[in-house]
């Protein structure tokens, strides 16, 4: 199953979000759009930090993997991953 | 130390942003005095931010029917669409301790020299952070930064006057379809410097230039033969592959 969901930062950017579930895990995440991450390369630990993991995973942890990556966000939060995060498992759920 | 002012070039889109790559790590490394460089592009090509992908961004069938150059930067941000002389462009390369921690102010100040000439020029724009520069009338440019351990790369694109029909259709503005509604709106919300005044793109260029240098000491000067070297040799080995450009 695919999901996606973007999320539009008030006055800034666009996160974009795919995931792909494959037995109630996310086997794939992606996240994509015109934000800023300080160092480039912590993208990819950001999304594989919460590769693997359940879809029912809650918030708070969802936000804990997001914030363990040591990496700067500009233009966008964690919290915006998270939303993002959520809003396209529940586009996967609802397939 | 003198700032070296570079106003000459005219590059494909690969070998700018491969020249960008090279200029800051070599400011980085200490083997370079900072540097202003401005961008010359003989063709079309769209600019898209590091953390973007391809196919999200840019209508694949316009680009490949048009030869429109896409090209991934090292840094965050949006796709720009460029056509010649229709875009002013120009790269800060700055030490990071000239450069204020504040990532916010660190856009407005370094694009300040800009936002003020172009005021004084007749064009109202002001910064709306994190990193527009806008007129009432609509965006005219966006800059995009990254940083180094002791160097700071910060590359800023406005609109002279560009076709914004042809960007619309080269850039997908987020929507998987953009209806005939959503083009008009778009195309409200993008204003060019060549909208508000007469004067011609090398005398905004010029005027630019005199506004950054008035605090500072400075020289105009070129790229050196190993810079561009080294740049044409990333040029192809990065910018110009789809291994780099569409690995999102």
């Amino acid at each position: 199953m695919d999901g996606e969901a973007s999320v539009k930062v008030p006055n800034g950017k666009l996160v974009k979000v795919k995931v792909k579930i494959s037995e109630n895990r996310l086997e794939e995440v992606n996240i994509r759009g015109d934000f800023f991450i300080e160092p480039a390369e912590a993208l990819h630990d950001l999304e594989e930090n919460i590769e693997n993991i359940s879809v029912d995973t809650n918030r708070e942890d969802l936000l804990d993997y997001i914030n363990n990556v040591e990496a700067e966000l500009i233009g966008f939060s964690s919290e915006d991953i998270v939303k993002a995060v959520r809003e396209a498992i529940e586009d996967g759920d609802s397939e | 130390m003198k700032w070296r002012i570079v106003n000459e070039g005219e590059y494909s889109e690969a070998m700018h942003h491969a020249i960008d790559e090279v200029l800051t790590k070599r400011l980085n490394n200490g083997d370079m005095q900072p540097t202003l460089r401005f961008w010359y592009r003989p063709h079309t090509s769209i600019p898209m931010g590091r953390f973007q992908a391809y196919h999200d961004e840019v209508q694949d069938d316009y680009i490949k029917e048009n030869d429109i150059e896409v090209v991934r930067r090292i840094t965050g941000g949006g796709a720009m669409f460029s056509e010649p002389d229709n875009v002013i462009t120009y790269s800060i390369y700055i030490p990071k301790e000239q450069v204020n921690e504040n990532i916010e102010k660190s856009y407005q100040e370094l694009d300040n020299f800009a936002v003020k000439k172009l005021n004084e020029l007749g064009v109202n724009v002001s910064y709306k952070p994190l990193n527009d520069i806008e007129h009432q009338d609509g965006k005219i440019g966006g800059a995009a930064q990254t940083r180094k351990e002791n160097a700071v790369l910060h590359h800023t694109m406005m609109s002279y006057d560009l076709n914004t029909r042809r960007m619309l259709k080269a850039l997908r503005i987020g929507k998987k379809k953009v209806s005939d509604k959503a083009i008009s709106s778009a195309e409200k919300r993008v204003s060019r410097i060549s909208d508000h005044i007469d004067h011609e793109r090398e005398e905004v260029i010029e005027e630019l230039i005199q506004s950054f240098v008035e605090d500072k000491k400075w020289e105009k000067g070129s790229l050196t033969s190993e810079e561009l070297e080294e740049a044409e040799i990333l040029a192809k080995k990065k910018f110009s592959t789809d291994e780099w450009n569409k690995k999102l």
